[in-house]
């Protein structure tokens, strides 16, 4: 295994919309997503010689900002935090208006639904459906192996499926 | 493949083509606070928030601390850390040696600005480096120079905030001289030129900031600091 420098701004330039998404997406409340970008950049910076070329980047920087993601979610929650998703991150999308809406709506609704997952659970769905990574990928992300990655898997996958039933039959309080 | 059912593979497909990205403008500031870390009026919050978090992060790998004494208050102190070599911050005597606690994370300085009126220090009286500098101090390994660099800017950075200009000064000039090669060089002579003003040295914070400007013109640290003195 190879170290090899690593430049934190330029990867900051190629992968902080990766890492933005990933936070969003693994329950960091919006209003706390930039503070923990910077945080997974920061963490970067100084393990940037930990670095092994093995190891791909992208995968190397989830596993951080999941990490940084779960500590958020676990300090947010202390506060009994109320997710608030409507009209989450509309204003940023540059499709048509109702493509758009629909989406965010979507993403929204994912992601209230989510919120019904515990945190391993959801951390694994989020990575493999959102994020299309393998098991080994997240695996090495989770600090865990391709077994426990497909266990967990399944088991979202199943809760996730009931939710979104039980979300039709309007038995999921939403707004 | 996926063994969500159809509803909940479309929500998801559906879900998925949701723009989640920031802003540009929070891309840029975001950046601008990772590569800079620079403390100054415009970003001061979030600036502050992005050292304590870089503070925290690298002190369970750092034995490093660094701590600022008030020159209004002359003393020498020493801190005796257990790996990289100590910080000594000199002004005129007497002197005191100080056991410093195990690293820890820094709280940064933001108390109300002091009551006694800011003193311009004398140039050439405030440190004596040479003198008591650690004799043979142990190479830090970059991890561990990045994490007491980002400590001391703290440091510098509460100094600052508190209006306490004289100590940042001093500071700043321990800072140089412990990292002569700093990677946070720019946001430090950026972060001089703001005490340079708040001690109303407007001249060489002038001209500081002119030679920043030239060698590094694109710099946001720097671009913070271009009319600072003028704003005042």
């Amino acid at each position: 295994m190879v170290s090899v420098p690593l430049d934190t701004a330029a990867l900051y330039d190629e992968h902080v919309d990766f890492v933005w998404r990933l936070l969003t997406r693994l329950g960091v409340h919006r209003d706390a997503v930039e503070d923990a970008t910077q945080e997974v950049f920061l963490i970067v910076h100084r393990r940037r010689a930990e670095f092994r070329s093995a190891s791909s980047v992208r995968t190397w920087l989830g596993g951080i900002a999941v990490h940084v993601a779960k500590d958020h979610r676990r300090s947010a929650n202390r506060h009994a935090r109320r997710v608030e998703l409507a009209d989450r991150e509309t204003r940023r999308d540059v499709k048509s208006p109702h493509e758009s809406a629909e989406s965010s709506q979507a993403l929204t609704l994912a992601l209230q639904l989510l919120e019904a997952l515990d945190e391993d659970q959801r951390t694994v769905f989020v990575l493999a459906e959102f994020e299309e990574l393998t098991a080994q990928e997240i695996a090495e992300m989770t600090n865990t192996n391709s077994n426990t990655v497909s266990s967990r898997l399944r088991l979202a996958r199943k809760h996730f499926n009931e939710l979104v039933i039980a979300y039709r039959r309007e038995e999921v309080p939403h707004e | 493949m996926s063994d969500l059912n159809s509803e909940a593979n479309s929500l998801i497909h559906r879900a998925r083509l949701a723009d989640v990205t920031p802003p540009p403008s929070t891309k840029k500031r975001m950046r601008a606070a990772l590569v800079a870390g620079l403390a100054l009026p415009a970003a001061g919050a979030t600036l502050a928030k992005f050292l304590i978090v870089g503070v925290v992060a690298a002190a369970a790998g750092s034995g490093a601390t660094f701590i600022a004494t008030r020159s209004t208050e002359p003393r020498v102190v020493v801190v005796h850390t257990p790996a990289p070599p100590p910080v000594v911050i000199v002004a005129p005597s007497p002197s005191e040696t100080v056991e410093a606690p195990p690293p820890a994370p820094l709280v940064l300085p933001r108390a109300k600005p002091e009551t006694p009126p800011q003193q311009k220090p004398e140039e050439s009286a405030v440190v004596n480096l040479d003198v008591q500098l650690p004799p043979a101090p142990t190479p830090m390994t970059p991890d561990e120079s990045l994490a007491a660099e980002l400590e001391a800017m703290g440091v510098i950075l509460g100094e600052v905030e508190a209006s306490r200009f004289d100590d940042a000064f001093t500071t700043l000039q321990v800072f140089h001289s412990r990292f002569p090669k700093a990677e946070l060089q720019v946001e430090a002579d950026s972060l001089e030129v703001r005490v340079l003003c708040g001690l109303h040295r407007e001249e060489q914070a002038r001209t500081l900031a002119a030679q920043l400007v030239a060698k590094h013109p694109t710099n946001p640290s720097v671009q913070r600091i271009r009319n600072v003195c003028a704003a005042k």
